[in-house]
Parts: structure tokens; C-alpha cells; sequence
């Protein structure tokens, strides 16, 4: 006879274990939110004044450029006539020709096994030195030994001598002539008869590429511009200079009604030119100016690079009226680092907290981490970074309380928001990585495993004393047991209280266990196995359909799970055939307990497999359950078989 | 998460101690091979475990194998049972 103090000891054990989970389960989601609760406060409070500061900025970035647009200063400067300068073109000019050679003789360096041949069938090599240029002009490169056109805009130009150059125009034939043999660079002015029949001052930038072919055959860059097509004012204006320098701004310029960049407080190469030129109309400036011509209002454009290497530029452009004539456009450019240090003046108290702006078109506008090399270089596509410009999303979205967990462009699982910078088409992302906020919950959970495991050993020490107690008081008498078939001979206690008559045969749960109990009794075991097998396949079939998609083929892991779970499935009913009573309500309990184990640990697969991230915490419950019903299986096992060997003499 | 770690791994090596102990205890009793090698194929396979788990290592291919056997180990009973309880 089984003694009770070991069932004492079983069910405080499994008691406490439950009440133990239970508490666990409580504290950690209690815990867990209080976590989750105090970061999202922090990220929300600092995103809002990361909003703010940037939206400072801008108001008084658009302040400036409206006082600006007001002074009589600007506008008795674009009224002024304007004109050509000399100067300006050639310095102009000098400096795009040294750009596109130093190009060219990198991409030489490069492909030094490329013969003439194959350059000239490459089309990126093509593009590198057939370069737009000035008003739809192209750069082009000759030959400068045999002095033959060797790549040109114009293809039917290849083949034609330089030396015939001489008789159309002496001025040009003294400008290459200092190439021959690529002796020297040439730079000079020239005139020309142009297309209309009008006489015009033509400029000449010729450099030696320091690069051979494969071939050993030696070029010479070429660019000639037209004079009169780069217009400036004459004068300069020490007040705008002042003011600029005051603000401290990077450059202050201002845009004739027609697109020249008429004006610029520190001179740089695309001074005089029309941003309405194809040469142009990528740049950020050029952008902007489209932008400002149709809106007729302040705009923001940034950041944009002038070249590689630059520092990064943010833009705002005004158009300047005098008694509602156009002027002009007054723009104000400002270092987008300036911009950065509002943006990092604020900090929280996670490390892994981020604040990165995004632009309209998915890529990083601002520093992330401690780089700046992958600005206007890194897409950075998220979930919040995609809800932030999806205008059904902004329409349901409360700035207040909508925080949420996600993966990060890196691939971290994350909690975040985002503001919408709508001056700017901007996204402010903010973002704290999830396993700096759950760090606490370590030494937290440390703590409570260990007052939970102080539990169970005390409670059920305390079973082991009640059953001790029993198995003394009781020795010898035999306690009968309780059975549903028993407690239906006697009046219910509802019956007894509410006076009513009941029937003396087992009703309610008693009715249901009994008759289950029967009818399992007497199952046939090929329905028990075919039972079995169905709800392992039927449960198989509903969870991969739910969860995954069948082309992944992840669900070869719910095979083995499947197996076991039909197994087991087929223990717990054949527990109720077991003669030993004892050891059927093992095997009952423990099949029951893995059965539990083996389909929460399915859909926990499914659940993982189809959204990649679960955490570690929700697999423990099941797994508790699982091992604990292995052991009973186990006990229950060795009660039919171990002794009934033994006892048959059937040691070997 | 290293410390859920530890805890998955702590229940993995009780339920795996718990077995061991029935184990020996079968040995000792001289009892047929047939009968303690389930206890002795769930050990294995439990050990495993909590050394995968310890380590963190969650791959799914790994687990497939180590999940796999547990069909032979249920199997196993039932036909012992079968056998006996008739």
C-alpha cells in the first residue's frame, strides 16, 4: 500500500509548483510591463523634444530667410543688371575640367589593362569623360600625339584632324597647339561665330591626362563654354557678407527669376550658372528652386552634398518681391552638423537608444551611432520607418501612445515610434533595443525563481509532516476512498442546502468522468491508435495552415512534435486499461501533462517560425509540464512493469 | 536572456537526475534491459538538451533530431505496457 505520506509529499509538491508558476508567470508580465512602461515614457518624452528642437531650428531658419527676403539690401542688389564675368568663368571652368581629369585618371589607374578600344566600347567610361558641361555642353577628350578627337559628344567628329583647326580660327589653333605631343595644359579665350550667326567669347580649358592607355596612347580633356552664358552682379554687398557671417551660416546666394545663381556671399564653382541647366537639375539647390517656383513660399531642402566629400547642406529658399514684381529667390544654406548637434543635445538613459532622422525616400539623413559615412547612402526600411510615411497609418495614429515593438533595419527586435517632420517630408525615428530594456529582469527573475524554489521545498515539507501525521494516527485503519461512484450515494451538499430531491445516480462532473472512464475502459484499441493518430494529424494540419506557409517548409519541425503528441495521445487512453489503479492514474496524469507539453510547444514553434522572434520565457510553463509528466509516465511504467517482473522471478 | 537560459536548462537536468536515479535503481535490481532502456534513451536525449540549451544553441535542425526519438521512447512503453497488462 502506497503510504500518505508519499501522496502528501506528490500533491504539495505539484501544488506549490502551480501556485509558484503562477506567481512567476504574474510578476514577470507585471514586471515586464512596468519595464516596457518606463521606456516608452522615455522614449516618448525624448522624441517629442527631439521634435521640437528640430522644428526651433526651422522656424527660425525660415525667420531668417524671410528677414532676408525683406531688406532693401537684397533687392537693390537683383535689381541690378547683370553681367559677365571674365574671371569668374575661367576659375569656373578650370576647376570642373580638373575634376573630371582627376576622375578620368583614377578610373585609368584603375583598368590599367584597358587598351583605346576598350574604353571607348565602356560606356562607364563614357560617361565619366563625356561630361555635361555648362549650357548643353559636353567635355570630350582627343588624342593628344596624332591630335585626333577620340570621344565626343558628337560621334561624326571622330576622325577629324586638330591640325585642321588651324585655318578656322588662329585664336583656338593657339590654345591646342600648347598640347601637342601633350607638352602642357592650355586654358585661353577665344571667339566664335555660334549657331544664330552672332560673334560671341568662347573660354578654353584644356588638361593632360597623366594616365596612359594599355596601349600607351595619352589624352587631353577638353571644355569650351560660352561667356556670356554665365551671369553674375557686378557688385558685392559687405552687409549680406556681414549678415551671413553673423548667423553663421555656410553661404547666402541669390537666384535670378530665370535660374541664375547670381550672387554668392563665398564664392563656389557653380557661381553664374543657371540652375535650370541638365547639368544641374540634380542638385539639391536646383531642387529646391523648382520647389519654391511652383509653391511661391519658403521651402527646406536637404541634406543634399555639392560634391563628394562635402560637408552635408540643408537649404531654406524665399522668392523676393518689390511691389509684387520677381526679383528673384534669396537662399540661405546652412552645415547640416549644426543641424546634427540639436538632434544629439538631448540623451536618455539606454545606451541602445536612437534618435536618426529618415528622408521621404528611405534614406538616413542623420548620424546613427558614431558614423556619418553611410548619410544619404543607408535605406533604412522598417516597420516604423514605413508607417511613418503611410498616410492611412498617420491617420489612426495617436503621437502620445503609440509605441511599439519591431525589428530594426539591423534586424534587432526593438521598441519604437516616430514623428513626422512635415516642413521637411522627414521621419524622426526613435528607437531602444529590447534586451537593454528587459536587463532588469535578470536579477529579478534570479531572485524570484529562488524565493519560489524556497516554496516548494518548504510546502512540501509541510505535506511531508501532514502525511506523516496521517500515516501514524491512521495506522492500521483503512481510510476509504473517495470515488465519484460514492459521493453519487449521497445527497449533494447544493442538495442538502436548497432542500432539493436529487437522484442518486452521479450527475455533473462525477457523470462526465465516470462515463468517460467506461467508455475508455472499453475502447477497442484500433480506435484508441486511429483517435490518436487523427487529432495529432488533425491539430498538425490546422497549426501549419495558421502559422506557416507551406512553401517554407519550417513545418518539418512540427513532425516530431506531431509524433510524439499522437503517442502520448494514445498512452492517456490506453492509462484507463491499466489494471494497477495506481499506476494508471500516473500514466493518466502524466500523459495528460504531455499532451499539454506537446501542443503548446507546437503552436510556440509555429508562432516562432512564422514571426522569427519568441521569448526563451514562454517555452519554461510548457516544458515544466512536459518533464513533469515524463517522470509520472516513467513512475507509472515501473509500477506495471518493474514489479510485476520482479515479482515473476524474472530477474536476468 | 541567459538566465532563462539556466532555467530551462535547470529543469532539463532535475527531470535528467530524477531519471538517472531510476536508472541505477533498475540496474541495481538487476532488472531486463527491455524495461529501464526508455529511461535510459529519455536521459540521453534530455542531457542533450540542456547541453544545447545551456549553450544557447536553438537551432532547429538539431532540435528535429533530438525531438525525433521520443516517438520510440513512447512507443517503447506502450508495448511493454501491452505486454504486461495482458
Amino acid at each position: 500500500m502506497i503510504k500518505k505520506t508519499f501522496i502528501f509529499v506528490i500533491v504539495f509538491f505539484l501544488l506549490s509548483i502551480f501556485l509558484g508558476g503562477l506567481f512567476m508567470s504574474y510578476s514577470y508580465s507585471s514586471e515586464k510591463d512596468r519595464l516596457f512602461r518606463e521606456a516608452s515614457d522615455e522614449l516618448l518624452s525624448i522624441i517629442e523634444l527631439k521634435k521640437e528642437s528640430i522644428n526651433d531650428y526651422l522656424f527660425n531658419f525660415e525667420k531668417d530667410i524671410r528677414l532676408l527676403s525683406e531688406s532693401q539690401e537684397i533687392k537693390s542688389l537683383m535689381k541690378q543688371s547683370l553681367f559677365s564675368n571674365e574671371s569668374l568663368v575661367k576659375m569656373n571652368i578650370e576647376e570642373k575640367v580638373r575634376i573630371i581629369s582627376n576622375e578620368v585618371e583614377n578610373y585609368l589607374i584603375e583598368n590599367p589593362e584597358m587598351t583605346l578600344k576598350d574604353l571607348q566600347e565602356s560606356s562607364e567610361f563614357q560617361e565619366i569623360i563625356v561630361h555635361p558641361f555648362g549650357k548643353d555642353v559636353y567635355t570630350s577628350a582627343y588624342d593628344c600625339d596624332l591630335m585626333v578627337p577620340l570621344f565626343n559628344e558628337d560621334t561624326k567628329l571622330r576622325g577629324f584632324n586638330l591640325y585642321e583647326r588651324k585655318d578656322e580660327s588662329l585664336s583656338l589653333w593657339e590654345i591646342d597647339r600648347q598640347t601637342i605631343n601633350c607638352e602642357s595644359d592650355s586654358n585661353g579665350f577665344y571667339r566664335e561665330i555660334d549657331s544664330d550667326g552672332m560673334l560671341r567669347d568662347k573660354y578654353k580649358s584644356t588638361k593632360i591626362i597623366s594616365v596612359k592607355t594599355a596601349d600607351d596612347v595619352s589624352f587631353a580633356l577638353e571644355a569650351e563654354v560660352y561667356v556670356d552664358d554665365y551671369k553674375v552682379i557686378k557688385n558685392n554687398s559687405k552687409n549680406l557678407e556681414d549678415f551671413k557671417g553673423n548667423l553663421g551660416y555656410h553661404n547666402l546666394i541669390l537666384i535670378s527669376p530665370d535660374g541664375y545663381i547670381i550672387y554668392m556671399a563665398d564664392i563656389m564653382e557653380n557661381f553664374g550658372e543657371s540652375l535650370e541647366w541638365e547639368i544641374n537639375l540634380e542638385r539639391g539647390l536646383s531642387k529646391n528652386y523648382f520647389r519654391v517656383k511652383e509653391s511661391n513660399n519658403v521651402s527646406f531642402f536637404g541634406p543634399f552634398v555639392r560634391h563628394y566629400g562635402d560637408i552635408i547642406k540643408i537649404s531654406a529658399m524665399v522668392p523676393v518681391y518689390d511691389n509684387k514684381n520677381l526679383l528673384g529667390y534669396a537662399v540661405l544654406v546652412d552645415d547640416i552638423d549644426k543641424f546634427f548637434d540639436v538632434l544629439e543635445e538631448i540623451s536618455g538613459n539606454y545606451k541602445t537608444g536612437r534618435y536618426y532622422l529618415i528622408n521621404s525616400q528611405d534614406l538616413l539623413i542623420s548620424h546613427l551611432g558614431n558614423t556619418d559615412f553611410n548619410i544619404l547612402v543607408q535605406s533604412i526600411r522598417t516597420e516604423n520607418s514605413l508607417n511613418c510615411f503611410d498616410e492611412s497609418f498617420q491617420l489612426h495614429f495617436e503621437e502620445n501612445e503609440s509605441v511599439e515593438t519591431f525589428l530594426d533595419y539591423m534586424g534587432d527586435m526593438v521598441l519604437g515610434t516616430h514623428r513626422e517632420i512635415k516642413n521637411m517630408n522627414w521621419c524622426l525615428l526613435g528607437e531602444i533595443n529590447i534586451k537593454e530594456i528587459l536587463v532588469p529582469m535578470n536579477k529579478f527573475l534570479m531572485y524570484r525563481v529562488f524565493a519560489v524554489l524556497i516554496f516548494v521545498l518548504i510546502f512540501s515539507l509541510i505535506g511531508f509532516f501532514i502525511g506523516n501525521s496521517f500515516d501514524r494516527k491512521y495506522k492500521g485503519i483503512k481510510i476509504r476512498k473517495f470515488s465519484c461512484e460514492r459521493r453519487a450515494k449521497f445527497r449533494s451538499w447544493y442538495c442538502i442546502m436548497l432542500g432539493l430531491k436529487c437522484e442518486k445516480s452521479p450527475r455533473g462532473v462525477c457523470f462526465f468522468i465516470i462515463k468517460l472512464r467506461n467508455y475508455m475502459k472499453n475502447l477497442d484499441l484500433s480506435y484508441a491508435f486511429l483517435f490518436s493518430v487523427l487529432f495529432s494529424l488533425v491539430y498538425f494540419f490546422i497549426l501549419v495552415s495558421f502559422f506557416e506557409d507551406w512553401s517554407s517548409l519550417n513545418f518539418y519541425n512540427l513532425i516530431p512534435d506531431s509524433l510524439a503528441l499522437a503517442g502520448f495521445m494514445f498512452l492517456f487512453i490506453y492509462s484507463f486499461k491499466l489494471k494497477k489503479e495506481f499506476a494508471g492514474k500516473l500514466i493518466f496524469i502524466g500523459a495528460l501533462l504531455s499532451v499539454l507539453d506537446r501542443a503548446v510547444q507546437m503552436v510556440l514553434e509555429g508562432y516562432l517560425f512564422h514571426f522569427e522572434i519568441l521569448l526563451l520565457y514562454w517555452w519554461i510553463p510548457g516544458r515544466l509540464l512536459g518533464y513533469i509528466g515524463i517522470i509520472l509516465i516513467f513512475f507509472g511504467f515501473n509500477e506495471v512493469v518493474g514489479y510485476s517482473k520482479l515479482k515473476k522471478g524474472g530477474v536476468k | 536572456m541567459v538566465f532563462l537560459n539556466y532555467v530551462l536548462t535547470g529543469l532539463m537536468t532535475v527531470t535528467a537526475i530524477i531519471l538517472l536515479w531510476v536508472i541505477s535503481n533498475e540496474i541495481i535490481k538487476k532488472r531486463r534491459i527491455a524495461i529501464f532502456l526508455p529511461f535510459l534513451l529519455s536521459f540521453v536525449l534530455i542531457a542533450l538538451a540542456s547541453s544545447f540549451s545551456l549553450n544557447g544553441i536553438f537551432d532547429p535542425f538539431i532540435w528535429f533530431f533530438l525531438e525525433f526519438p521520443w516517438f520510440i521512447v513512447i512507443i517503447w512503453i506502450v508495448v511493454n505496457l501491452w505486454g504486461e497488462n495482458d
